[in-house]
């Protein structure tokens, strides 16, 4: 058993109307996704991010005002969940809402152990 | 409070540098996270493993994103703060930046209610 | 403006339980304080809304609305909070963003707080809090009581309940009491409790004397609302929370004649009989059909069928003691106690006369228990007046009147006293 984290990237852009039928709907099936994960023991945490964030990098510590990357790349939100093995966290990813978007892009990452 | 998220890109991957200087960076990251800890400003981070897959409605590519500027992810942190100005300041203090990575700071979201 | 203002304390009683009901389910019995919170905000915002705007079309759904958004500010505010536990499973997802309105609407839906209602009543019947801090509980947050009414009805200083409703809060705080319904096996003897609860809940609305009748007919009308919730609710349709349900129509039935527009209390056999509730008696009936189910036998389905006799009885005199003599013999077989025994002496004294009375009434066993009881000394003077010994009649009614709690008790004894006389 592992932690993996699921980045979201892509997927709707601004312009959405979050109060349509459709976005509901979308919301709706979010909530089936993550309810699963949790009913198995599987989900830790999820949140959505905001579209503006700044970058700071360098020896100089220069900062940058976001977005970053190319809109398709770009970070949406996070999920940290639990699964047996690699293959079944993309398993996992695979039911993710954001790919109901063309653009939408879930990235799966498996949480590095500290050494001690 | 907000929350904010820091995502912790590019950077020197500890086996290109020496056991001092990976010492070095383990205590600067252990008094940066302590003094998040002690002002109640943290609530998660991890580093991730460098391989990654992702994921798309038509197929998965056994590669974690890459963007050519920013690098791949390889770590985070879910911190909190007043603003985006005092969470750009945590992420100035990073060892991650003294590290030659770079970090995104990210605002958690609100989604609106239904 | 005022109008308004009796609006929302009308919508405060019926609507501030359901409220509270599925605020404790968010927020968890130890955080009773946050949905009080929550509703107390949601009206205050209601009020001053409404003085400005007018009333909305629903109002109900607009304090739904708005209680719902605040609570959804406060999970906001408080996702990492120690004070707040959002481990479970229906609350972890209120933690993350992208499912904490759906969840949230889901916890809202209409259909479902019939179940948070009852876990509710659970909680606060929890076998671990006193009686009276079970009743007191349940007024404050089921019923929508202020602690000024609550006090009023018991007679008592708000300072008492407000400590006892303190000492029920640390209760919940400690123990952290997880709102469900028991399971099959403990169902019976927890719904017991809350009938029990019930059962004082509406005695202390229909026999304690004092002058604040309206509040009183609240306790009696809250009783009614809380039984039938159970009588509604597949998981407590047991065959006495039907029987309870009857014993209170019946004795709601009679309610409005048993005090003069003075308010003072007029009895059985005074009471002007054209007065009383028949569509209530009726309904009373459909619940006995509903109780009788089962094998099950309990005080309160006898007690229900004493009520219905006197319910269809022409008159007094023409009531069929003979069957209420007998249903009383039948409690004192398996609910014994001094007061039960009591009131049979009375239904004795009607189908075998004074002699007889008295003569069961020396058998009482632990007849001691009943020497400050003013009814006691009130029944003796009647049985000792009817077999024709004026003087014991007399010191007994006058034992009778000092014991009496209220001055209308007081009145009514010394009335049959004053009648010792003309005889």
């Amino acid at each position: 058993m592992g932690e993996y984290l699921l980045l979201f990237r892509g997927g709707q852009d601004g312009g959405t109307d979050h109060f349509s039928e459709k976005w509901q709907q979308h919301m709706h099936r979010w909530m089936i996704w993550m309810a699963e994960l949790q009913k198995k023991g599987q989900f830790l945490s999820a949140q959505p991010l905001r579209h503006e964030g700044r970058q700071v990098s360098g020896p100089e510590k220069t900062i940058k005002e976001g977005p970053f990357m190319e809109g398709n790349e770009k970070v949406s939100g996070y999920l940290l969940c639990n699964a047996d093995n690699f293959d079944e966290a993309v398993e996992l990813a695979m039911g993710c809402p954001v790919l109901e978007f063309e653009s939408g892009k879930v990235e799966v990452r498996e949480i590095q152990e500290l050494k001690v | 409070m907000k929350e904010y998220l820091l995502l912790l890109r590019a950077g020197k991957p500890a086996s290109t540098k020496t056991e001092a200087e990976n010492k070095a960076e383990l205590q600067a990251w252990g008094s940066f996270m302590g003094n998040l800890q002690k002002n109640g400003q943290i609530t998660g981070g991890l580093p991730l493993v460098s391989g990654g897959k992702t994921v798309s409605a038509a197929k998965i590519s056994g590669e974690p994103v890459n963007s050519p500027k920013e690098g791949i992810i390889g770590g985070y942190l879910i911190i909190k703060a007043k603003s985006l100005e005092e969470a750009v300041e945590i992420a100035k203090a990073c060892p991650h930046i003294e590290n030659e990575g770079n970090i995104e700071v990210r605002e958690i979201g609100v989604m609106p209610a239904m | 403006m005022d109008n308004i203002n009796e609006i929302s304390s009308q919508l405060f009683r019926r609507e501030s339980g359901k409220m509270i009901s599925i605020l404790t389910r968010i927020f968890g019995t130890e955080n009773l304080d946050t949905a009080e919170d929550v509703v107390q905000q949601t009206f205050i915002e209601a009020i001053q809304t409404w003085k400005i705007k007018g009333l909305p079309e629903n109002p109900a759904g607009w304090l739904f609305l708005v209680a719902k958004n605040k609570a959804i500010d406060i999970i906001r505010k408080n996702r990492h909070s120690v004070l707040y536990d959002f481990s479970n499973d229906e609350r972890n997802l209120l933690k993350s963003e992208y499912t904490l309105a759906s969840t949230m609407d889901n916890l809202w839906k209409e259909d479902l707080i019939a179940d948070d209602q009852l876990r509710m009543m659970f909680a606060c019947c929890h076998p671990e809090i006193a009686k009276e801090n079970q009743i007191t509980l349940i007024l404050k947050t089921l019923c929508g009581f202020t602690t000024a009414e609550i006090a009023k009805a018991f007679l008592s200083s708000e300072d008492t309940v407000s400590k006892r409703l303190y000492r029920t809060k640390e209760f919940f705080r400690k123990a952290r009491i997880a709102l469900k319904i028991p399971s099959v096996e403990e169902l019976k003897s927890r719904t017991g409790t809350l009938l029990t609860a019930i059962y004082l809940l509406f005695n202390e609305g229909y026999y304690s004397s004092g002058n604040k009748k309206l509040i009183r007919k609240e306790l009696i009308e809250e009783a009614m609302l809380l039984c039938k919730l159970l009588t509604e609710n597949e998981h407590t349709q047991l065959p006495e929370v039907f029987a309870l349900m009857a014993l209170i129509c019946f004795h709601s039935a009679r309610n409005d004649s048993r005090t003069s527009p003075e308010g003072e209390i007029i009895l059985l056999p005074y009471q002007d009989r054209s007065k009383w509730d028949q569509s209530l008696i009726r309904e009373g009936s459909h619940y006995m059909d509903k109780a009788s189910f089962g094998n099950a036998l309990t005080s309160y389905h006898i007690e229900a069928a004493i009520a219905y006799e006197h319910c269809i009885a022409k008159s007094y005199a023409e009531t069929n003691w003979k069957l209420i003599l007998d249903y009383y013999q039948w409690i004192c077989l398996f609910y014994p106690s001094p007061i039960t025994e009591l009131n049979k002496v009375v239904a004795l004294m009607q189908v075998h006369g004074a002699r007889a009375a008295l003569l069961a009434m020396e058998e009482i066993k632990d007849r001691k228990k009943l020497e400050s009881y003013y009814l006691y000394h009130s029944i003796l003077g009647e049985i000792h007046a009817q077999s024709g010994d004026r003087s014991a009649a007399g010191i007994y009614y006058a034992r009778g009147i000092e014991l009496a709690p209220s001055e209308i008790e007081k009145k009514i004894i010394r009335e049959k006293m004053e009648g010792l006389k003309m005889e």
